[in-house]
């Protein structure tokens, strides 16, 4: 687990360059306990009572001690070392992805998945203890658990109980520990020469920094360019500069396409936003607003809402229907990576929305829906920076529910068949 | 006072294997009772029923007033346990194991640390102390198991073959530890050589396919069985020795005699008293120029008693069934019961 651990470090100043995302590598370091040290974690829980139950017959049960302290005790030590070490290396892990790397995760999504994955593990150590109780044999007890953790899977996903199966957990994580939030605008200020945008939250910086993200207009209708645009990460803001503002005028800024390191672009319900440009407005500055310029801003797909055999996709502004109900501008899949293909698709252009029927979802992994050559009425195509997105109704506490619950059964399972067993 | 009892107390392995079958069974406070009997017969099975380590199928036992089970240990608090041919943490030093002992034991270091020290020097570990039981033979291992059972400065001793696997030397050691244990402690030793539990138990407990076909005071069962025979080796000319053997015929009260190599069996009528009919042997002995090298009746007899208490066990039959422990008794000629 230190040499996976140290690896990792070792290649998250690279990863940050090459714009690995920290997801991917939390990701592959949680997948790592759970599909591939879990065979250490079997082996070591697995020969904690069985093959010593002549010494602990011996040397513990026959003096002042009860089996359930002794067993009690057992599962606490096992589970102490095993999460011991699973901890410090997912924390560490973790941590230095999220700091060094490109972070599209948050602190929070990321203890979530970090815990999720601990009861996993946890799950892991009662299911061997109370194996190694079961069984004399250590390697019995080690093959029933694998043929559980590893076989079993399938078994689980058949019979709806998805969320007992670590498969699955490791097949959901990057869902898990994406940033769900979107960014917001939160606030403006404005000097003759420059213009402050402040988020709600950290942005990526390479899309915060493009000029060209930015509509500014002062007075309405009179449109500004920005010559540069650098983006503030301890003030969560983007400084615009090279402007010729007026003073005494309202400036009204619309953010596009810059999105948090997450990948979620900036809500269309809070793009936008106004301030003052400090001092009197001289009065042969003042113009009259000029023609309405022209749209040049492309579509965004917005939000999905899936059920089992729909997709509603919402767009930012209205669509030309011609190109927004071609079924082909539109790739489903379901997990990612399997394709699945709608029957139809219907735009509403009251709600700026399209309908992809005909489908079979499995819902309980994620859903990914990329538009292509769809085009609003001006005849701007869909970005392919925000062309896509991802619905999942995958939820932490499931997990937490199908781990947890096993976990304390199995305790207290190992618990009652060791006070039943003889020794 | 019993401090120990059992009420038919059965154990039955997986439905497969009768360990131990209604014993019900009495010990008396300040007693070293010996737990006789052949491999196989029940001997540990019972003591790990005792011990609350294994759960009876049926029945149940009291210790101290309180009934035993795996959770018992307040109960195991007063008692110290050493198993047959023990297993301890191999990675662990005589050191390390008695002072998780003494921990579990629930006792403060300062009393601990002396007491454990104390303990590896009186079992003569002291060169070993340092070093881990891994690479202990049987008898050190054996001998910090009695440290460690003697840890906690038990009430009761419970030992299952203490002496199994040991040289002669660490026989006499443990044998002498028992004795000298014995005057201050209520002890249970389990053997199924008859020789150790003879020297150094007061009372005898014999335990036959996992029933207790004999219990009471080793005195008294020599007494029963043994007191009408004696074993002479004898040294002489085979005329003499015939002359010797027809003369016994003539002696009252000699019902029979077995010669087996220079070793000659001589039979007394049960209820007679023996001084008489031996001193006339002795006397035919020496007017038939036999030399008597020794003359032995305490191994015997407790060899011929157990034998005997065998054999009238297995030719009970089916009646055993119904209640072994009384038909043995009227066949011992009023044997104390268990």
């Amino acid at each position: 687990m230190l040499v996976q651990f140290f690896a990792l470090t070792s290649t998250l100043v690279g990863s940050r360059a090459a714009g690995i995302p920290a997801s991917v590598i939390v990701t592959t370091t949680l997948s790592g306990f759970l599909l591939v040290w879990s065979t250490l974690i079997i082996v070591l829980s697995a020969g904690s009572v069985g093959p010593e139950a002549d010494i602990i017959s011996d040397s513990i049960l026959s003096r002042a001690c009860t089996r359930n302290q002794f067993i009690v005790a057992k599962l606490i030590a096992r589970a102490s070392v095993v999460l011991g070490v699973y901890l410090i290396t997912a924390c560490a892990a973790g941590y230095a992805a999220y700091r060094y790397a490109a972070s599209d995760v948050t602190l929070q999504t990321l203890a979530t998945c970090i815990s999720v994955v601990g009861l996993a593990v946890l799950l892991l150590v009662a299911l061997g203890v109370l194996s190694s109780v079961v069984f004399n044999s250590t390697i019995v007890s080690v093959v029933a658990l694998l043929l559980l953790w590893y076989v079993a899977s399938p078994v689980f996903s058949f019979l709806g109980a998805d969320y007992l199966s670590p498969t699955s957990l490791v097949r959901n994580l990057p869902a898990m520990l994406k940033d769900p939030q979107a960014p917001q605008v939160v606030q403006c200020s404005a000097t003759p020469t420059s213009l402050t945008v402040a988020f709600s939250e950290h942005v990526d910086a390479r899309s915060a920094e493009n000029p060209g993200n930015y509509a500014i207009e002062s007075p309405a209708g009179v449109p500004h360019q920005a010559q540069t645009a650098t983006y503030d990460k301890t003030r969560t803001s983007v400084i615009l500069s090279g402007l010729a503002l007026t003073p005494g005028e309202t400036v009204q800024v619309t953010v596009s396409e810059v999105a948090d390191p997450g990948g979620a672009q900036v809500s269309a319900a809070s793009d936008t936003a106004a301030c003052t440009v400090p001092g009197d407005t001289p009065r042969s500055a003042k113009t009259e607003a000029g023609a309405k310029s022209l749209d040049r801003t492309p579509p965004r797909l917005m939000r999905l809402e899936a059920t089992a055999s729909s997709i509603r996709a919402a767009f930012t502004e209205p669509l030309k229907a011609e190109t927004a109900e071609a079924i082909e501008n539109y790739t489903v899949e379901n997990p990612i990576g399997v394709p699945k293909a709608p029957r139809a698709a219907t735009y509403r252009a009251d709600n700026r929305t399209v309908l992809l029927s005909g489908l079979d979802l499995d819902l309980s992994v994620p859903v990914k829906v990329t538009v292509k050559d769809v085009r609003d009425a001006a005849g701007n195509t869909v970005s392919p920076r925000s062309n896509s997105l991802v619905h999942s109704e995958v939820t932490p506490w499931k997990y937490v529910l199908g781990f947890g619950l096993p976990a304390l059964a199995a305790s207290v399972l190992a618990v009652f068949w060791f006070n039943r067993r003889d020794l | 006072m019993a401090i120990k009892t059992t009420h038919d107390l059965t154990k039955i392995y997986g439905n497969k294997v009768i360990a131990v079958n209604g014993i019900n069974l009495s010990i008396e406070q300040g007693c070293t009772f010996g737990l006789l009997g052949p491999n196989g017969a029940g001997k540990t099975t019972l003591l790990k029923l005792l011990m609350g380590l294994q759960r009876p199928t049926a029945g149940w036992s009291e210790l101290f007033g309180s009934r035993m089970t795996p959770n018992a240990a307040s109960v195991r608090q007063r008692i110290g346990y050493l198993p047959t041919n023990p297993r301890f943490p191999p990675n662990l030093t005589p050191i390390g194991y008695l002072d998780l002992i003494g921990q579990l034991f629930g006792m403060p270091a300062e009393v601990r640390k002396p007491r454990l020290a104390s303990l590896i020097r009186a079992v003569d570990l002291l060169p070993a102390a340092s070093r881990p039981i891994r690479g202990f033979s049987t008898g050190m291992t054996t001998r910090l198991g009695i440290a460690a059972s003697l840890i906690n400065d038990p009430e009761l001793l419970i030992w299952d073959e203490p002496t199994a696997g040991l040289d002669p030397s660490g026989r006499k050691y443990t044998l002498d530890l028992i004795q000298e244990l014995g005057h201050s402690k209520t002890m249970i030793v389990s053997s199924h050589i008859l020789s150790d539990i003879d020297r150094v138990c007061s009372h005898v407990g014999v335990l036959h396919d996992g029933q207790i076909i004999y219990s009471g005071s080793v005195r008294d069962l020599k007494q029963t069985i043994g007191r009408n025979h004696v074993e002479m080796e004898i040294e002489g000319t085979d005329e003499n020795i015939a002359r010797f053997r027809e003369t016994l015929q003539g002696i009252p009260d000699v019902i029979g005699h077995q010669l087996r190599g220079y070793w000659i069996e001589v039979r007394f009528r049960p209820d007679a008293s023996l001084a008489d009919p031996l001193l006339g042997v002795l006397r035919a002995a020496s007017e038939s120029g036999i030399g008597v090298l020794s003359l032995s009746s305490t191994k015997a007899q407790t060899e011929d008693a157990f034998i005997q208490l065998l054999e009238a066990d297995q030719a009970d039959g089916f009646s055993r069934a119904y209640n072994t422990t009384q038909t043995v008794g009227s066949r011992l000629d009023g044997a104390p019961q268990g």
